[in-house]
Order: structure tokens, then sequence, then C-alpha cells
């Protein structure tokens, strides 16, 4: 019918202007990936390398599948990604943190240990 | 004729409907309440890092809004993730912080003990001093009474020989041929005696000597007879006899020729050796 194809014709474009704007993405979330690479950059001079390697690495591919969606033109995947990858390089941070202040505490004792013993043979 | 614009409506929920899937329920949401309940439960965590938690929970709500909203399980999900990273920050800050409160306390008891080694190190310090002191105090009262004990020794005129100091009694102090000490013998014994009396470790050796008139056996005994009667006049004036050694030396150890009555004098002696301290040797004789 000649109406039915009308109508179809008018919705249709419609339809696609509401599915476009329910799905719309911004531009490359810029800023999000900037900060991600801020923390991991401070995991790294922290020393997550050696005292939270699973979680910087966690951080790191996040970071590639982050770029891999930009390219893709993917952006909320993207912004999603980096804002996951920026709080895996905080986490990896704190354990270092953690990890080195542990270590410190481990060795004042040793030393504890070792001075009460020369003191009280 | 139906109305377009009525009809894309009624269509359009479907559309939007198509993007979002609703599960009865998302596990990674689950597993960030847990965590996000579980961090906040400790006080450490609340004092150490109180805002993480609240990131933690913020991220939390945003899930739950979002799946109640009927949003892609995706969306859900990266809500979810971000609480359960802020709670496990949380979780790591709070470690940290403790750790370092425990060093503090490590790094003062530290301190505490080197306060007390040092403090033991100066008590141990002191009284080494103290004992080097009265060490170093008890040599100089040594060494001043060595002195001391030279110059009564020398006030006797004794001679300092390799044998020690000799108190040489003359042939005067004795009547000729007699083995009886003459009275004047006396005041040269009583130095002796008071110098010995004042040094109780110091022993003589008594040694008597005669001229080479008369035959080795008669001088012997002469000489061993003499000798005898020093050691008694001593004994006589206090000094023990497990202090005195007495010998008879004869004729074998002339000072003086005995072709002349002045050597001959001479010779006629009894030597009252006051060995130095210590000193193995005791005047001549058998000993080394």
């Amino acid at each position: 019918m000649p109406a039915f194809t009308h109508l179809i014709k008018l919705v249709l474009p419609l339809l696609a202007a509401f599915a476009l704007a329910a799905c719309a993405t911004p531009d490359a979330p810029s800023q999000e990936l900037a900060l991600a690479n801020a923390e991991i950059d401070q995991a790294l001079r922290a020393g997550a390398t050696e005292r939270a390697p699973d979680t910087i690495a966690d951080a790191r591919s996040k970071m590639e599948l982050a770029q891999d969606a930009v390219d893709d033109g993917e952006m909320e995947e993207a912004r999603r990604l980096a804002q996951q990858a920026q709080l895996d390089a905080r986490l990896a941070t704190a354990q270092t943190n953690a990890a080195e202040s542990r270590e410190a505490l481990a060795e004042v004792n040793e030393g504890l240990d070792a001075l009460r013993n020369e003191l009280n043979p | 004729m139906r109305n377009p614009v009525i009809i894309a409506a009624a269509l359009a929920p479907l559309v939007i409907a198509g993007c979002a899937t609703q599960p009865e329920s998302v596990p990674a949401l689950e597993r960030a309440r847990a965590e996000v309940s579980q961090a906040e439960s400790e006080p450490l965590v609340q004092q150490a890092a109180g805002d993480s938690l609240e990131d933690a929970h913020e991220a939390l709500s945003a899930a739950e809004r979002r799946l109640e909203a009927g949003e892609e399980l995706e969306i859900v999900e990266h809500y979810a993730y971000l609480a359960s990273r802020h709670a496990q920050i949380a979780q790591a800050r709070a470690n940290e912080a403790q750790y370092r409160e425990e060093l503090e306390k490590a790094g003062e008891r530290r301190s505490e003990l080197l306060l007390q080694a040092k403090e033991g190190e100066v008590q141990t310090a002191q009284q080494a001093a103290l004992a080097a002191t009265a060490q170093a105090e008890s040599a100089e009262m040594r060494a001043s009474e060595l002195e001391r004990q030279r110059a009564e020794l020398e006030r006797m005129q004794a001679e300092r020989t390799s044998r020690g100091y000799v108190l040489t009694l003359a042939d005067v102090l004795f009547a000729t041929d007699e083995t009886q000490l003459q009275p004047g013998a006396n005041q040269a014994l009583a130095r002796l005696s008071d110098f010995l009396q004042d040094n109780p470790e110091r022993r003589v050796v008594i040694e008597g000597h005669t001229d080479s008139r008369g035959s080795d056996e008669y001088n012997q005994r002469l000489s061993q007879e003499r000798a005898e009667a020093v050691a008694t006049a001593l004994q006589a004036q206090g000094i023990s006899t497990d202090r005195i050694a007495v010998r008879g030396m004869g004729e074998q150890y002339p000072l003086a020729t005995n072709d002349t009555s002045a050597g001959r004098q001479q010779n006629r002696r009894v030597e009252i050796i006051i060995p130095d301290e210590q000193d193995p040797r005791s005047g001549r004789g058998t000993g080394s």
C-alpha cells in the first residue's frame, strides 16, 4: 500500500535518528586517556613493576584495548576502559606503597631483634 | 490515515529497549557490593581511606541506578568494576597506614634500645674508667712503695748488687774467732729488722764468710755459726725464721787479698742479702 510505504519512509529516518541519538558517541575520550596514562606513569615510578606486577599489567593491557577502541571508533568503550585502567594504576600504586612499607617494617624488626640479642646475650 | 508521529512514538521504545539487556543478577555487581561492604566494616579503612570508600559508594550507586534503568550490562559491570577497584584501593591504603604506624613504633623502640645501650655503654665505660684509675693508683702506690724501700735499704748502706741489696756486717762486729755478735751489731740489725717488719714479703739470705787462715772445714763451720748468730739476732727482733736463710760460705768468696791483714779483715764478713722481690735467686751457692 502506498500509504504504508510512505509511513515507513517517514518513520525510518526518525527511528534512525532516535537510534543514533540513543547510542551517540562523543569525540575520543582524550581527558580520560591522559588521566589514565598519568596514573600509570606514577605507578611505574613508584615501582609497581616489581611490587604490583599483575595489577599494573592489567592497567597497561586495558590502555591498549582503550586505544584499539578509539581506533575502532568505539569512544564510549574507550572511555570506560581508560577509566578502569586509571583505577587499576591507582591500585597498583597503593599496593606498591603498602609492600614497601611492609618490607621496611620487616627490616626494622630484624634490626630490632639483632639489637635485642646484642644487648641481652 | 495513521499519524506517522504517533506510530514513531509507539515504535521508539522498542528501538531503545533493543539496546538494553536486563539479567536477573549481575555477578560483578554482587562482588562489588561484597567488597565495598567488607572494606567499610574495618575501622582502619574508614580512618585511612575514607575518600576511597566514598568513591566506591558513588560507583556502586551508579551501577545500581544503571541496572534499574535497564542499561547495558557492559555499563553496569563497568561501574561495578570501578566500585570494586575503589574498595581495593581503600584496603591497600589502610594496609599501608598500618605498616607505617608499626614502622614508627618499631623506630621508637629502636631508639629506646639504642639509648639503653648507650647508657649501658656509658656505664661500662665509667666502670672501665674507674677500674683503670684504681689500677693506676695501685701501680703508683706500688712504685712509691718500692722507692721507699730502696731509700730505706740505701740508708742502711746496703749495697745494690745483681743479687739484690747486700748489707755487709764487718768483722769488728764479731770478736775474733767468736761467733757472738758484739752489741754494736744490734744497731745495724735494728734498721734491717725495721725494714723487714715494714715489708713482710721481703726475706733475707745470711751468708757468712771468712779469710783463708785455718782449714776449710774450720772456716766453713765458723762462717756458718756467724751467719746463724746474725739470724738469731734478727729473730730476737721479731723476724720469723721462714724469712731467713742461713749459709756458711767458708773462705771461698774473698772480697780482697788474703795476703794482707787489711784484706783478710775485709774477707771476714757476714753478708745479709735482701733479694729483689720474686727473685728466685738467693745469693750464691747451689742456687741458680
